[in-house]
């Protein structure tokens, strides 16, 4: 048992030297390598325009969910027109990038995985080698820069309708007061809460597009293969967000902070 | 010229290789056998650097690849071609962009000049016209044809086929045999071809090497192989299984 639980340590270090590896193999790429526009594009739409639907139905959820709870409780002590302020502060800096990072991770992390995985099994990126390409300059790269790209813009209309359906929510539905809703939102939503929100969206989006490109391309034989690393990809990319986001919104809140 | 010297490898603890040495000439074509399992694929992929040996040398034109990293290999790999068992076509891709992969990549040609050497490349495997089709649409010859158009049309000095005939039936078998003499002798390649098919191996190779116990046991010209008398080299010959089999 302990042998087993000894092995087990070694292999997910093992694992993180290999996707550290892949990262910094990524990282040169990105700085060295000529940018293949049409595969960039493609990943872009398939990032970026086609997890649009997930990324507003979470956001429009999320903020009415988020105004209509801090209202039952802001409402208790007679502060309902703070309500918006709350939903503002909340969906830039937190659940705008984090939620949308989670929602791709489960729509592109596991396509991600599930294509190059399947790449891998039926020696597609085998014959990508031997066609002298890299795949990480093929195949990872592309992808990788897409999630960078893609993941703040996502984040920027996940927070602007997770505000309009708060207030939507708050003003429309519970009969806040419009004017102080709208007021009090403005004046203590920063600039900083954006950028923090736009920062971590943007570090999630390499994430999450890395995290499906190493299991893809690491992936075991088979179908079964495929599936576990499809499954692995979307578990290992929200845990790493969760994790980051902890570390990110205390390093960047004393950043910002001390500017 | 490619040069393999005391080559080992093993996988979780099991050799699958054990002190494999020999030698392949300039337009050399040269037919591994051996019964399934024996390594004879993962030999193969050592000779392109798709696996590291645990212990050897594999040179290419006299320079040693094994301790290069996978950029510096891709500098090597331009002189392969590589057919797969499984074809391993880009299924995302059309056939005329799966064959206008490597020119894409790695020459300055204009649309015009790669569309000419893709169709060229298609003619050359008898699949004129195909060049819009994509891969789930063809047949597994068909698929193993755009895999040798694929490898041959950057015209590379070195083309490595892994089980070309496996799966095919005999009539495709003798086409793919067929295409791999005419490019054998047409473009004047270094040929190695993987194969458990003795009518493959004694029409395309000039020389057959057999692997038995994770080593290279014989080696001879076809006429002069396949009339060996040794009893293991006789036995995979004649397809004959031990009483244990």
């Amino acid at each position: 048992m302990i042998f087993s639980a000894n092995k087990r340590v070694v292999e997910s270090l093992a694992g993180l030297g290999r996707f550290t590896l892949l990262a910094k193999e990524a990282a040169v790429s990105l700085f060295t390598l000529k940018v293949a526009w049409r595969d960039l594009l493609y990943q872009i739409f398939f990032v970026g325009v086609k997890s649009q639907t997930v990324v507003l139905i979470t956001g429009a959820f999320t903020g009415m969910v988020l105004g209509a709870q801090t209202y039952f409780q802001f409402h208790k002590v007679k502060m309902d027109t703070a309500t918006l302020a709350v939903v503002g502060v909340s969906m830039s800096s937190e659940l705008g990038p984090v939620l949308t990072a989670l929602m791709v991770a489960g729509r592109v992390g596991a396509a991600i995985a599930a294509e190059l995985g399947t790449m891998r099994v039926t020696e597609q990126i085998d014959a990508l080698r031997t066609l002298a390409t890299h795949p990480v300059d093929y195949l990872v790269v592309p992808r990788v820069l897409a999630g960078l790209i893609a993941l703040p813009l996502l984040t920027v209309e996940s927070i602007s309708i997770g505000i309009a359906a708060g207030y939507f929510a708050g003003v429309v539905l519970l009969g806040i007061d419009p004017a102080y809703s709208w007021l009090h939102m403005l004046k203590y939503t920063g600039d900083t809460d954006v950028a923090i929100g736009l920062i971590k969206a943007f570090t999630y989006g390499g994430i999450l597009t890395l995290v499906g490109c190493y299991k893809g391309m690491t992936c075991g034989l088979g179908a079964e293969g495929v599936g576990k690393a499809t499954t692995e990809a979307v578990v290992s990319a929200s845990i790493a967000i969760l994790i980051t986001n902890f570390f990110l919104t205390l390093s960047l809140e004393r950043l910002f902070n001390s500017l | 010229m490619i040069e393999v010297r005391h080559l080992q490898k093993g996988f979780d603890g099991q050799p699958v290789l054990n002190d494999v040495s020999f030698r392949i000439e300039n337009s050399e074509s040269v037919a591994i056998i051996g019964r399934s399992g024996c390594g004879k694929s993962v030999l193969l992929k050592h000779l392109i650097g798709l696996l590291k040996p645990d212990g050897g040398e594999v040179l290419i034109d006299g320079e040693d690849i094994v301790p290069m990293n996978e950029r510096q290999l891709l500098r090597v790999r331009r002189k392969f071609g590589m057919v797969f068992q499984s074809s391993a076509l880009f299924d995302s891709m059309t056939v005329a962009e799966n064959v206008a992969f490597g020119l894409r990549r790695h020459e300055h040609l204009t649309e015009a000049e790669i569309a000419w050497r893709v169709a060229s490349a298609l003619d050359v495997v008898d699949l004129p016209g195909t060049e819009n089709k994509n891969p789930a649409e063809l047949s597994g010859g068909m698929r193993k044809r755009v895999g040798l158009a694929r490898a041959i049309v950057y015209e590379p000095q070195i083309v490595l086929y892994d089980e070309p005939t496996t799966g095919l039936d005999p009539i495709v078998s003798d086409s793919i045999d067929k295409l791999m003499m005419h490019v054998r002798d047409n473009l004047k390649v270094t040929t190695v071809v993987v194969t458990h098919d003795m009518r493959t191996a004694r029409r395309v190779g000039n020389r057959v090497l057999m692997m038995h116990d994770r080593m290279i046991y014989a080696s001879g010209a076809p006429d002069e192989f396949f009339a060996s008398q040794d009893p293991v080299v006789r036995q995979f010959i004649d397809g004959v299984a031990d009483a244990k089999n």
